[in-house]
Order: C-alpha cells, then sequence, then structure tokens
C-alpha cells in the first residue's frame, strides 16, 4: 500500500510542473483558480485537525486580497502585502477568537459565521475598497524586474504557494503540536487531562490557517487583477468548504486539493450555464454528504484500499 | 428627536424583532430537539415570501390565505427535507447535518436569483391607513406584523405545553432517554422541523407586504438570527425571544443614525455583550453532542 | 506529610447537592481507597480535584498549593494525573500514540524547535518513545502497541487509561473505578501493579465499587455517604464501622463483599 502513496505522489507532482508545456491558456488559468481555492481547503483542513470547521475563510480569503489590492494601488511591492494582510488577519482572528473559543463549539460556529458575513457586507460598503464594484486592475507581482505578468508565471507562482503552504502544514501535522491537535479532535477531554491547554493549541491552528487564507487571497487578487466582494462574500467562503467535503477531510492534505481541483476543473469542461453551476456542486455536495459522508477519498479507504490488500501479493522477481 | 419619530423607529424596531423572533425561535427548536444547525432557515422565509407574492399578486387570493399557505407549505417543506436530507446525515454527526443545510440554502438562494432575478417583488399593502395616538402615528401593516408575530409567538408558547411540545423538550433534553419513555424520535423530529420551517414561512409572509420579496433576504435574516441566537443564548427559547426584539430595536435606531453602517453598531454591541456575558442573556453555552 | 488536602469542598448542580463540605487529607505515598454508595460524589470528587467542575465552595491544596480556580490541563501539569470511569481513549490512534501522548507534557522542546524538526525535538520524541514503551509493558499491552485503541477489549482499554495517566509521570494518581468490569485474573494484576505504582513513588487514590479490591490493596479508606465523609480508617476499622454499613445496607451486618 505505501507503493500507491508516493506513485500518486510523483505523477500528480509531474503532471503539476509539466503543465505548462500542453495546457491551453484556458486550462492554465483554471489551474491557477484550482491552486488558489486548493489553499482554501488546506486551511479548513487544517481547522479540521482541531475539530474546528472553519466558516469564517471568507472573511481572512477578503482581508488578504483587500489588503494586496489597496496597497498595490499604492505602489507597495506584492511581497510586502502578503504578510501585511496575513498581520491583520491574525490580529482579528486572534481578538475575536479570544471571545469565542473557550466559550464552546457552538459559540465557536456561530462566531465564524457573523465575522465572515460582516466581512462581506464591509468589503461592499466601504468606498475606499471600491465599494461594490471593488478594486480592479491590480498589477501583477514583480521581483527586481522580473514581473509575473504571462499565465505561466502565475502558474508556477501559485504552485510555489501551494507547496510551501503544504510544507509548512506537514511541519505542524508532524511535530507535537500536530500530536496534539489530533488529541484534541479525538478527545478533548482526555487531552485536557494529560496537561494540552486545549484552547492555546486550537488558537495557534486558527491563527496559522487565518494567515495563510489571507495569502491565498493576496494571491487570488492577482491572478484575477481584481478585489472584487462578492468573490469574498460568506457564501463563496463556504462553498470552499465543498472542495474539502466532496475530497474527504479526514485527509487533511490530498482531500482539499482532489476536492479543489473536481469543483474547479469539471465544471468548466461540462460549461453550464454559471448560474446553475452553484446549484449543482450544492446537489452533489448534498449527496456525498448524505452516502458518502468521508468524501471520495473516504471511499478509497473504505472500499477500494481494502479490496486491493486482499488481492495475493505480487511475486517478486 | 421628537416623540413620533421615536415611536415610529421603535415600532419598526419591533416589528422586526418580532419577524427575528420567529426565525429565531424556528432555530433554536431546530438545533435544540434535532440538533441541527439549520442554515436554510432564512431561506424558508425568502420562499414564503414569494409565495405571498405569488398568491396576493399572481392570484389575486386574499393576503389570510398566503399565511396559511406559507405556514402549511413550508412545514410540509421542512417535513420533505427532513426525511429526504437530514434523517440520513444525521447518522454522520452534527457537522454534517448542518452542512447539508448550507448547501440547501446554496440551492435555494440561487434557485430564487435563477427564476426571480435580482428585482424585489413588492406586494401592496395589506391594510391601509394608519394608526393615530395623540402625536404618534403607527401604519396599520406595520402594527398588523406585530400582531401577528405575537399571536404566533403565544401560540407556540402553549404548544410547547402540549403533550407534542413536551415530547419536543424531551428530545432536545436527552433523545435517548426520551425514546425510552416511549416517545419516537422521528417523529419528533420530522415535526420539529415541520414547525421550525413554518414559524419561517409565516414570518416571509407577514414581512413580505412591508419589504417586498427579493432573493438575498434569506440570508440577511439568517444573519440576524444568528445575532440573536448569541444574545439569547443558544438553546433557549425565552432568549431567543428577548434577543429578536432587543436585536430588532438597536438595529432600527442605529439604522437611523448610521444608515447601513448599523449592521457593524449590533456586531460590536454583540460582541461586547460575549464579552461580559458569553452564554447570552438568558441561556447557557450549549455544548455540541461529543463535548 | 499532606500532598492533598481538601477543605470543606461542595459542588451543586442546580438543586442537587453532590457534595457538601467534604474533608479529605492524602498523605504523600500512600494508597487511599475511596468507598461509598452509588451516587455518593465520589468521581465528582475527582473532577473537582482535576478542574473539570468548578466547585461551589471550599479548598483544594495540592503540595502547598491551593489548586481549587486552576484549569486542567495546569493541574495535569503540576503532577495530578487520572483515568476514567468512562473510558476516554484517542480511539483512532494506536496504544502507543496514545501512551505517547501522555509524556505531551513532559516532552516539551519550544515550538520553533518542534516545527523544524531539530534534533533535539527528534531527541525528546525518541525519549518520549522509550518511556511509553515502558509504561506500556509494564502495563502488559506490549503485544498491542500497534492496535488502534477503539479495538481494544474492554479491560485492555481501562489499562490503557491508567498507562496514559502514568506517562504524564504524576505525583498523584486519581484511578476511577481501575478494575471495574475486569475478570478476576486482570483484577489481579491490576492490584499488583497499583503496588508497583506506589513503589515507585507515586501516591495513589482509587474509586472502586469492588470491596475487596479496595480493602485489599487501601492502606486507608475513605467512605463518603451522600456528598461527604462518613468514615475514614483503615480497612479492617471500616469493614465494621456501623455507619458505613448502614449507608452501603441500611441494616446491621459485616461487609464483606459490595
Amino acid at each position: 500500500m505505501s507503493k500507491i502513496k508516493p506513485a500518486v505522489l510523483a505523477v500528480v507532482a509531474l503532471v503539476a510542473i509539466t503543465l505548462p508545456l500542453y495546457a491551453t491558456p484556458y486550462m492554465l488559468q483554471i489551474a491557477t483558480t484550482t491552486a488558489c481555492f486548493a489553499m482554501l481547503g488546506l486551511a479548513f483542513g487544517l481547522g479540521m485537525r482541531v475539530g474546528l470547521p472553519r466558516l469564517d475563510i471568507a472573511a481572512w480569503w477578503g482581508v488578504g486580497g483587500y489588503a494586496t489590492a489597496v496597497l498595490m494601488e499604492h505602489g507597495v511591492s506584492f511581497w510586502l502585502t502578503i504578510p501585511a494582510g496575513g498581520l491583520i488577519s491574525v490580529i482579528i482572528s486572534f481578538l475575536v477568537f479570544s471571545l469565542a473559543l473557550p466559550r464552546g463549539m457552538v459559540a465557536f460556529f456561530v462566531f465564524s459565521m457573523v465575522i465572515a458575513m460582516a466581512f462581506s457586507q464591509v468589503f461592499g460598503s466601504l468606498s475606499f475598497l471600491g465599494g461594490w464594484g471593488g478594486i480592479t486592475g491590480v498589477p501583477s507581482p514583480t521581483i527586481f524586474s522580473f514581473a509575473f505578468d504571462t499565465q505561466n508565471r502565475i502558474y508556477y507562482l501559485g504552485l510555489l504557494f501551494v507547496v510551501v503552504t503544504i510544507a509548512v502544514y506537514l511541519a505542524f501535522y508532524h511535530s507535537r503540536i500536530g500530536r496534539a491537535w489530533d488529541a484534541i479532535t479525538s478527545s478533548p477531554r482526555l487531552a485536557g487531562s494529560v496537561g494540552v491547554d486545549v484552547v492555546r493549541y486550537r488558537m495557534v491552528n486558527i491563527l496559522v490557517g487565518s494567515f495563510f487564507i489571507a495569502a491565498a487571497g493576496s494571491f487570488y487578487v492577482i491572478h484575477y487583477h481584481a478585489a472584487i466582494p462578492s468573490v469574498f462574500s460568506f457564501t463563496a467562503g463556504v462553498n470552499t468548504i465543498a472542495y474539502l467535503f466532496i475530497g474527504g477531510f479526514t485527509h487533511s492534505l490530498a482531500g482539499p486539493i482532489l476536492g479543489a481541483f473536481i469543483v474547479t476543473f469539471i465544471p468548466e469542461y461540462l460549461q453550464f450555464a454559471q448560474t446553475l453551476r452553484p446549484i449543482i456542486i450544492a446537489a452533489v455536495v448534498i449527496f456525498i454528504l448524505m452516502f458518502l459522508p468521508a468524501g471520495l477519498l473516504g471511499v478509497w479507504d473504505n472500499k477500494i484500499k481494502p479490496r486491493l490488500a486482499a488481492r495475493p501479493p505480487e511475486r517478486r522477481e | 428627536m421628537s416623540l413620533s419619530l421615536f415611536f415610529q423607529i421603535l415600532i419598526n424596531g419591533i416589528m422586526m424583532g418580532g419577524t427575528y423572533a420567529l426565525v429565531a425561535s424556528g432555530l433554536t427548536l431546530t438545533l435544540g430537539v434535532i440538533k441541527v444547525f439549520n442554515f436554510a432557515q432564512g431561506h424558508f422565509l425568502m420562499l414564503a415570501a414569494f409565495a405571498t407574492y405569488a398568491i396576493v399578486v399572481a392570484l389575486g387570493l386574499p393576503y389570510w390565505v398566503a399565511v396559511i399557505v406559507s405556514f402549511c407549505g413550508m412545514a410540509l417543506l421542512g417535513m420533505l427535507i427532513y426525511f429526504g436530507i437530514i434523517a440520513r446525515t444525521l447518522r454522520h454527526g452534527f457537522f454534517n447535518s448542518m452542512l447539508a443545510t448550507v448547501f440547501l440554502a446554496t440551492i435555494i438562494e440561487q434557485g430564487s436569483v435563477v427564476t426571480f432575478a435580482s428585482q424585489t417583488r413588492t406586494l401592496p399593502v395589506v391594510v391601509k391607513g394608519t394608526a393615530k395616538l395623540g402625536e404618534v402615528t403607527a401604519p396599520y401593516s406595520r402594527l398588523l406584523v406585530i400582531g401577528i408575530s405575537l399571536v404566533v409567538l403565544i401560540a407556540l408558547h402553549f404548544f410547547m405545553r402540549r403533550k407534542v411540545g413536551k415530547a419536543m423538550l424531551a428530545a432536545a433534553e436527552n433523545s435517548d432517554v426520551a425514546s425510552l419513555m416511549g416517545i419516537n424520535p422521528n417523529r419528533v423530529f420530522w415535526m420539529t422541523m415541520a414547525v421550525g420551517c413554518g414559524l419561517s414561512g409565516i414570518a416571509g409572509a407577514i414581512v413580505a407586504p412591508v419589504y417586498g420579496a427579493y432573493s438575498s433576504m434569506g440570508s440577511v435574516i439568517f444573519s440576524r438570527a444568528l445575532l440573536v441566537l448569541m444574545v439569547g443564548g443558544m438553546g433557549s427559547m425565552s432568549g431567543a425571544l428577548a434577543g429578536a426584539f432587543l436585536i430588532g430595536i438597536l438595529e432600527s435606531f442605529a439604522f437611523q443614525f448610521l444608515g447601513y453602517w448599523n449592521l457593524l453598531v449590533v456586531l460590536v454591541l454583540v460582541g461586547v455583550l460575549m464579552y461580559f456575558r458569553p452564554g447570552g442573556l438568558l441561556g447557557k453555552p450549549m455544548p455540541l453532542p461529543g463535548e | 506529610m499532606a500532598l492533598l488536602e481538601i477543605e470543606n469542598l461542595s459542588m451543586n448542580f442546580g438543586k442537587l447537592q453532590a457534595l457538601s463540605g467534604l474533608d479529605l487529607t492524602v498523605s504523600e505515598g500512600e494508597i487511599l481507597g475511596l468507598i461509598g454508595p452509588n451516587g455518593a460524589g465520589k468521581t465528582t470528587f475527582f473532577n473537582l480535584v482535576t478542574g473539570t467542575y468548578r466547585g461551589s465552595g471550599g479548598r483544594i491544596v495540592f503540595k502547598g498549593e491551593d489548586i481549587t480556580h486552576l484549569a486542567t490541563h495546569k493541574i495535569a501539569q503540576r503532577g495530578i494525573a487520572r483515568s476514567f470511569q468512562q473510558t476516554f481513549l484517542f480511539a483512532h490512534a494506536t496504544v502507543l500514540a496514545n501512551v505517547m501522548m501522555g509524556c505531551h507534557i513532559a516532552s516539551a522542546v519550544g515550538p520553533v524547535k518542534e516545527l523544524l524538526h531539530t534534533k533535539a525535538a527528534r531527541e525528546m520524541d525518541t525519549r518520549a518513545r522509550k518511556t511509553a514503551l515502558e509504561i506500556i509493558d509494564f502495563m502488559g499491552l506490549t503485544d498491542l502497541k500497534d492496535e488502534p485503541a477503539g479495538t481494544l477489549p474492554h479491560g485492555h482499554q481501562r489499562s490503557l487509561g491508567v498507562a496514559i495517566a502514568l506517562a504524564c509521570r504524576p505525583t498523584l494518581l486519581l484511578l476511577d473505578e481501575p478494575v471495574t468490569g475486569m475478570n478476576p485474573t486482570e483484577s489481579a494484576e491490576m492490584v499488583a501493579r497499583i503496588h508497583q505504582i506506589r513503589e515507585k513513588g507515586m501516591t495513589i487514590v482509587l474509586v472502586e465499587h469492588a470491596m475487596d479490591v479496595v480493602m485489599g490493596v487501601s492502606d486507608r479508606i475513605v467512605v463518603i455517604s451522600l456528598g461527604s465523609k462518613i468514615a475514614e480508617g483503615r480497612p479492617e476499622e471500616i469493614k465494621t464501622d456501623p455507619q458505613v454499613i448502614e449507608a452501603y445496607l441500611g441494616r446491621r451486618g459485616t461487609l464483606d463483599v459490595a
């Protein structure tokens, strides 16, 4: 079984790296968008690692996006806008969730929903953020004289963002902090008993997630060269949760990526009317919630993998 | 500020408070009994508002027909959704069911956008004229909203005392113990869902003549309902009641002075309240199943 | 020397008075048995000591420090560990991973070093693993170390619960019904281990319904009924104390079997 995982990984990596060689520009653009949504899905997965469903994703996504858009309008380098947006997100997250986390799960839910709805409202209402039309004409990022102004370059930048995100999350998951997180999800009561400060560890998780969600927002905005309130709306944010669920949230890394891929790529090729797409995606998610609660990777885990293991081992020559 | 203006704002606030109370009660009921956070609670209101429009304007039937159809229609829809979706997702956990309602809400809202576009449908005033008490005036249409919501809330109160209502409360406390007492949890659950959605339905019917029917009203009202739950305490019916009127009145006054910034102000105030009284005004912090 | 001092501890759930004015002292190095009829307040007492519940009055002093209002994880960090009446385990993790979690407190290196997986972090990990394996061995769970905790039979799950508590290297170990549901062989093994744990220097308070076990293993016994202490003393004294017998049986007699 351990032969499959590295093999799949290698194939995926290969395809991802060589994509610009054979993909159409349109396909590349979608791939870049997929990378974006994958980052959001990964952050949601991070939250689920401590048993916290992050309905507030849209808020920080928007903060990162708008921070980048506004600062770049004033000539700030893209690379500085990332920590700027990230820092704002982290600070506000800390303030809001210090109220919510000690009060329990339901409080957390409601707070995160409310904060996302509030930000949706704020993004559209403030005139210096461009009102409901948003900010357009966001320039491409540059390093010295090298500009990320072609689709290829942006795609690779996106890939880099995803890889860095995954690397950081992995470092956490395989550390003592990650083990504490797993303990908290498994049994908060027992975790507290062995000395784990549940609230503190959850807060760390939230803050890390908020930072990376903001970073995803920063990237999104230079990919589409615009920051528009409807993109960062609460409902849009909630839809990113769909990706994780379709993929399967028991796999914090593979699940969101698979889900993001399915949700972004496939409908484009089926070319349904834009307005019907959310309905179809929503219906698919409901189907999965009802019948495949562990997502597609769950089907793999529970149905396909055991069958493969039961086959007689291949002969070694 | 003149007395007349003050009362106008107050009446508006109580009116919205009554509406929020209906929606929040339904939400609390569903949350407490079935342990499902019905994200689509506001969207049933929206559907009912459109239905009311259709019945009154397109079909030309009297308003009271629309109110009754809204209640029954949404109750029926709630029941169907329970059997169709929730019954299945319940066994997969709280979050599963909640997410299912989230996406249901998406379907309903998108469906509405596709069918009705972004235009608000307005309805004719149900009761023309204005009441006058000295300097204070209040349009009958708004008083009607308050009236109906109060009647329904009182009816709900008595309903909870009847056998079915008590069964719901028992199941809310502990559905295993309740079933040992001979209460069929499945039956209680679909009835709860029906009542919860029905309440939203009535709310939609009464709010439609005042504010019209538009696709995003579901989310807008739901976000207020969330605030109500925070303020009143999760799982507390009386808290939802108190919280609803509080939020409604607060919002109304804030709108008068700050326009569309009122939501932010309300949010900040709720945040402050949460700091000092995390369980809300009357409720206690409600643990999720599994804590 | 008094390790744990309970002064006038009370706890009520609304109108229900679970504990009223409990006074208790646990001396260092002893094995104290806590017995009493069902609902007397024994598990409530444990929950109060570990900070899971907030009492409505009284004081809890551990090693001279007032821990009455301290949070659970802080109390755990100060050296009080417990096993649970209901089985709380990290169900999807292996037995080894479960016990290693217990070592969590002791193996802190610092977050940055942790994330970078530095040598120091990895060494800590190795040490934690070694300690965990020793404890697993001690509790007789070595064969099962790689099994998911949730798949273990009941008796082994309880042993695992004790193992997790031991991994915290506590000064005071609270055992909540450690042998309930075990067969006589497993029971006897657990009793032997309890003695060995005390020999390693830990103080133990145990709650148990199996009278023969409690009487056999405890140095001293405290009897709780309806939320307060009604007797304390050596097992032989308690067995024949008329108040205790009345609390349990409601009539005169002797206590041989619960």
